[in-house]
């Protein structure tokens, strides 16, 4: 259905929100409104239209990949979390996006590394194996080991 | 005391000093006056819960003291015996509340605690914040929550819920984080024999509440259609955002009856 963007912004403000069914409610007709929310950068709900994005099919020359990356380069880090997490449920994971992995913030690349284990995406090994050593967190460098024996 | 006033609630006392008649302390009153059966004083039809010092939450007063204390002043006062007997007679229950903080919200944990009081005291529950600490978990600032089902949580929750200093059986934790995966306000998914539940840094003034409200029973409203289509702002257990909450939020007949039999709930 299509869904205004106050409609998805009223579904986004819930405390608990079951994202894979509103994203079979809005489908993919939401995009260019979640792309939106996304550049408006609000603390609390770019965050949660990036990660909408990421369930939704492509359509009409919109990639839900292009939201993911909105968030990605956004100066927030609660957006650029969303972003990781989103990486785990792009049908197809861009090249650019892998620099979630080597984000200034630890809990980013945290669930980035989560992400890779979910959806392994192309140049994401090579990465990880690099953050093993590397990653000035040890938790992220603890975790990075036990991802890097994770992910082909 | 468990349900306690800050300042009076009611008319001018013999000497003519007014109530102050805070909001919050009128609050506590109606939902004292609301959960006191019938037969013993209580409201009758209940109030409204308002917060507001109209003429039914007065004359509810003076009903109750005749009924309950033989007399009436119209008056509650701090510690005295109109707010010493509700307390009694509503068979106030109390949660026990620690707090443990990985990450300041954007909203203080002292006006969610203080919000949550108000909301509960229409239950006439009251919440003690039994502790409050500080944990530097860096790996768990940001916590996968996976689909936030109840009785379904992940290893990141089960390694944050082992963190139970000072906890005993029954008592609820709330862990402030900065986010969860997927970004939610919170979640009251917990582990067994651990309620309890997460609170993220952009949660509203009401998420610590309605979060609790879950873990002691509580369900979304399932009248406001799976987009939003027809929000409810006025109640606690909105599916739409509390942070879209108008007011003060209020609780079913049925929601109060659930929370008030909660096993998470102590004598205060």
């Amino acid at each position: 259905m299509m869904a205004t963007i106050e409609e998805l912004r009223s579904v986004l403000s819930g405390d608990e929100i079951d994202y894979p069914g509103v994203a079979a409610e809005v489908g993919s007709d939401a995009l260019p409104q979640l792309l939106e929310l996304a550049q408006e950068g609000d603390q609390a709900i770019a965050p949660r239209a990036v990660y909408l994005a990421s369930l939704l099919p492509a359509s009409g020359g919109l990639d839900p990949a292009d939201v993911v990356r909105t968030g990605m380069t956004s100066g927030d880090e609660l957006i650029r979390i969303a972003a990781a997490a989103s990486l785990a449920n792009l049908t197809d994971v861009p090249g650019d996006l892998v620099a979630l992995l080597s984000d200034p913030d630890a809990g980013v690349r945290k669930v980035a590394l989560q992400s890779a284990v979910a959806n392994p995406f192309p140049g994401a090994r090579e990465a990880v194996l690099a953050m093993v050593d590397t990653d000035p967190e040890p938790f992220v460098r603890d975790l990075a080991s036990t991802v890097a024996d994770q992910i082909a | 005391m468990p349900l306690t006033i800050s300042g009076a609630v009611g008319e001018a006392n013999a000497a003519g000093d007014p109530a102050p008649n805070n909001a919050d302390d009128v609050f506590v009153v109606q939902g004292l006056l609301n959960n006191v059966p019938v037969a013993s004083g209580g409201a009758s039809p209940k109030l409204v819960f308002d917060g507001l010092i109209g003429p039914k939450t007065r004359a509810a007063i003076r009903h109750f003291q005749q009924t309950a204390l033989s007399f009436q002043d119209g008056r509650v006062d701090v510690g005295q015996r109109t707010i010493g007997k509700l307390n009694e007679l509503a068979g106030v229950k109390c949660v026990h509340l620690h707090v443990k903080t990985l990450q300041t919200p954007n909203i203080s944990v002292d006006t969610m605690v203080r919000t949550m009081r108000r909301v509960y005291a229409q239950a006439a529950v009251g919440v003690e914040l039994t502790s409050t600490e500080n944990l530097a978990l860096p790996a768990l600032l940001d916590v996968n929550v996976g689909g936030c089902f109840a009785g379904v949580t992940t290893p990141d929750q089960d390694s944050l819920f082992g963190n139970q200093n000072g906890v005993v059986a029954n008592e609820q934790v709330a862990y402030m984080v900065r986010t969860t995966i997927p970004p939610l306000n919170g979640c009251a998914a917990h582990p067994a024999a651990r309620p309890g539940a997460v609170v993220t840094q952009v949660a509203s003034q009401f998420t610590l509440a309605h979060e609790l409200g879950h873990v002691m029973g509580l369900s979304h409203l399932t009248t406001e259609g799976a987009t939003c289509a027809t929000p409810d702002r006025r109640s606690l257990m909105t599916g739409c955002g509390t942070n879209n909450i108008i007011g003060t939020p209020l609780l079913s007949e049925a929601e109060i009856a659930t929370v008030r039999a909660s096993s998470l709930l102590f004598a205060c």
